[in-house]
């Protein structure tokens, strides 16, 4: 079934349900509300308030510059002229409630609303109307949000419109480039099948395809079935788009049942354009550092080279005999004078500065490869090492952070490790949120886990990298 | 002789709503009827995606619809008389959630086999008001029944777009895998 049938379906049963006629819901409704107002007929007031306006425009043709006084509230416009989407119309700004009425039925007429002075013969505008037995209750204020650019919207349905698909087939849209000089915009977006990638000329409502390719969760299926491997059971080490050779193709590897299957993908035709197996050994699990022995340092000397590669290998966790292209420089030119290391081990860039007279590892920073770019993990500055008290009746000093222990690089994040980043990120503990739904998808070329909880009054969403567990993307909207 | 006819294009249904508002305005019951007629679906749903129960929601849409007949005279001509429904609607929907003394009970939710719907309209409504979050029954009621754009229940909703699609796009697949399986059971 797809949306189109159940809104189909959504839409019946709302009018099934709802009743039929108006009076058959006043007689259900208890008799206090049974009091309905005859309306008084607005036709005359609706001439003469037009009449009103006419003879005030002549007025001010005519070139009197008399200001009329009229009885018109002037409302905001429900609509900015720069913007398509609908604003709702502004609440009313001068309504006082009404108290209710002792015997507790139900008034229809408006509040009354103090009397404005107001050009002779035209009747005062009716306000807007009140419920008048309960005051008004504000709506919740709107969590702040950026005012949307038109621009995007006008390119979403100019998008839509050429790639023939409705907007409740779209799961998510990403814009990647907005040019302010020729006014065109660069967008993604999904369905469960396919990415398009369209540039839209907004000023000249032209929108171009730039690319049509099938889903990433589209392309891993197809490899898992032409493997015939269990999705349930099989660990995905790799997943990339690559769209630097032709064809453009998906590049997957994944292991299951002690083997490793590596596939590409036809990202336009989903056909399989390679499909290798071979017998996996999983590596031994790598031994997470320990704080590393600090030098002892000697006045006046320097660490050996050698001295300061291990120290940084054995903080990341890499074995130092194996690691890619190094550069290691001396830097004296900062107020303590430090080593710059930086080198590489299977995809990711690691960058250590190491102070040169003790070892001590003063800031590190750990890249991985997104599948399109490299992004920086978050870098820590190494613990200082606790102050050793002088005098003996001083504070016992507050205890160094813990660090964040390097994960070595496997190209798969666990989802508790994407949990635990997403949650920290907004500045809680696991525990302390609830309603918490983590998925992998696939839907986008690069991978990620959605994650999605609460915590106090808000709703947290949030995309970490599957590969690399950097936040990509993170909203945050009050709680439903 | 030829007899030539003016053609008007057919009217929007937007411009169709207003024009009945004006006419209501006026005093014309019947324009109120076919008012009502047109829009009771969606001020339905929303009222009951809102409150949750069917007799709440019954009472909403009364409250709402005299609001409206009150109202029809300084009604503003602007193209969207749905969102001025629906904030009515949705103002008596919120004032109804803060002055009801008790949550309703699952067996509230049933509602009326007297109505005419079909076993899996009941369904399908009983796992909308079971299943889905209020933001994400909010949002299925003004898409699927009132049939606002997903950027206008952003609006509406003080949400970001991407977290209304989606809300949208689980609730609909919550609803799904409900309809599914019960099709399984029986």
């Amino acid at each position: 079934m797809t949306n189109r049938d159940l809104e189909k379906k959504l839409r019946s049963a709302f009018e099934h349900a709802a009743p039929d006629r108006f009076d058959a819901v006043s007689c259900s409704a208890p008799l206090e509300k049974g009091n309905v107002k005859v309306m008084q007929p607005a036709k005359k007031n609706r001439y003469i308030a037009r009449f009103a306006a006419l003879a005030a425009a002549l007025v001010l043709v005519a070139g009197v510059g008399l200001f009329a006084r009229s009885n018109f509230r002037t409302e905001a416009p429900a609509y900015s002229a720069d913007t398509d989407a609908p604003q709702l119309p502004a609440e009313p700004e001068n309504v006082a409630p009404v108290a209710p009425s002792p015997d507790g039925a139900g008034q229809l007429e408006p509040p009354a609303t103090p009397a404005a002075p107001h050009a002779p013969g035209v009747p005062q505008a009716p306000s807007w109307p009140v419920t008048p037995d309960v005051p008004m209750v504000p709506m919740a204020p709107p969590v702040p949000v950026a005012p949307p650019d038109p621009r995007i919207e006008i390119a979403l349905e100019l998008a839509y419109a050429d790639a023939g698909v409705e907007e409740s087939e779209v799961e998510s849209f990403t814009v990647r480039d907005i040019d302010e000089q020729t006014g065109s915009v660069e967008l993604e977006f999904y369905t469960s099948e396919v990415q398009y990638r369209y540039r839209v000329n907004v000023n000249a409502a032209v929108a171009a395809l730039l690319r049509q390719i099938i889903s990433g969760s589209r392309a891993l299926e197809t490899a898992l079935a032409h493997a015939g491997v269990d999705p349930m059971n099989t660990k995905v080490t790799q997943m990339l788009l690559d769209d630097l050779m032709e064809p453009v193709h998906y590049d997957y590897v994944f292991i299951y049942e002690g083997y490793e299957y590596v596939y590409e993908i036809d990202a336009a035709t989903g056909g399989v354009l390679k499909a290798e197996k071979q017998e996996y050994t999983a590596p031994e699990t790598p031994v997470l550092p320990t704080v590393p022995a600090k030098p002892v340092p000697t006045p006046g000397t320097t660490l050996l080279t050698t001295e300061v590669i291990e120290i940084a290998c054995t903080h990341a966790g890499v074995p130092s005999d194996k690691i890619g292209p190094m550069e290691l420089t001396m830097d004296d030119d900062e107020a303590v004078r430090h080593y710059d290391l930086k080198f590489q081990y299977e995809g990711a860039v690691y960058f250590y500065e190491i102070e040169a007279s003790n070892g001590e590892i003063l800031t590190w920073q750990k890249s991985a490869y997104s599948g399109t770019e490299f992004v920086t993990l978050p870098s820590v500055p190494y613990p200082p090492t606790p102050a050793v008290p002088v005098n003996p009746v001083a504070p016992v000093p507050t205890p160094a952070p813990v660090p964040i222990e390097p994960q070595p690089l496997t190209g798969v994040v666990p989802k508790d490790r994407a949990v635990q980043i997403a949650v920290e990120h907004a500045g809680f503990t696991v525990e302390a949120v609830r309603d918490l739904t983590a998925e992998l998808d696939f839907s986008d070329n690069l991978g990620h886990y959605r994650i999605v909880f609460k915590a106090g009054a808000a709703e947290y969403l949030y995309k970490v990298h599957y590969g690399a567990g950097n936040i990509m993307e993170w909203t945050k909207a009050d709680a439903g | 002789m030829v007899f030539l006819s003016a053609v008007s294009a057919p009217a929007s249904p937007n411009a169709e709503l207003e024009r009945l508002i004006g006419a209501v305005a006026d005093g014309n019951t019947e324009a109120f009827a076919e008012l009502y007629r047109r829009t009771k679906g969606a001020v339905y749903a929303l009222a009951l995606s809102v409150l949750r129960s069917p007799q709440d929601a019954e009472d909403v849409m009364q409250d709402t619809f005299l609001s409206l007949q009150a109202g029809a005279g300084s009604y503003r001509a602007q193209g969207t008389p749905m969102a001025w429904i629906m904030t009515v609607c949705r103002n008596h929907s919120l004032k109804r959630l803060q002055t009801r003394k008790h949550e309703p009970l699952p067996e509230e939710w049933e509602l009326s086999e007297a109505r005419g719907l079909s076993q899996e309209e009941r369904v399908l409504l009983r796992q909308l008001l079971s299943s889905l979050g209020e933001a994400e029954r909010q949002i299925v009621a003004l898409h699927a029944a009132a049939g606002f754009k997903h950027r206008e229940i952003a609006a509406m909703l003080g949400l970001p777009l991407a977290t209304v699609l989606s809300k949208y796009h689980r609730a609909m697949k919550k609803l799904r895998k409900q309809l599914e399986q019960e099709d399984d059971a029986r």
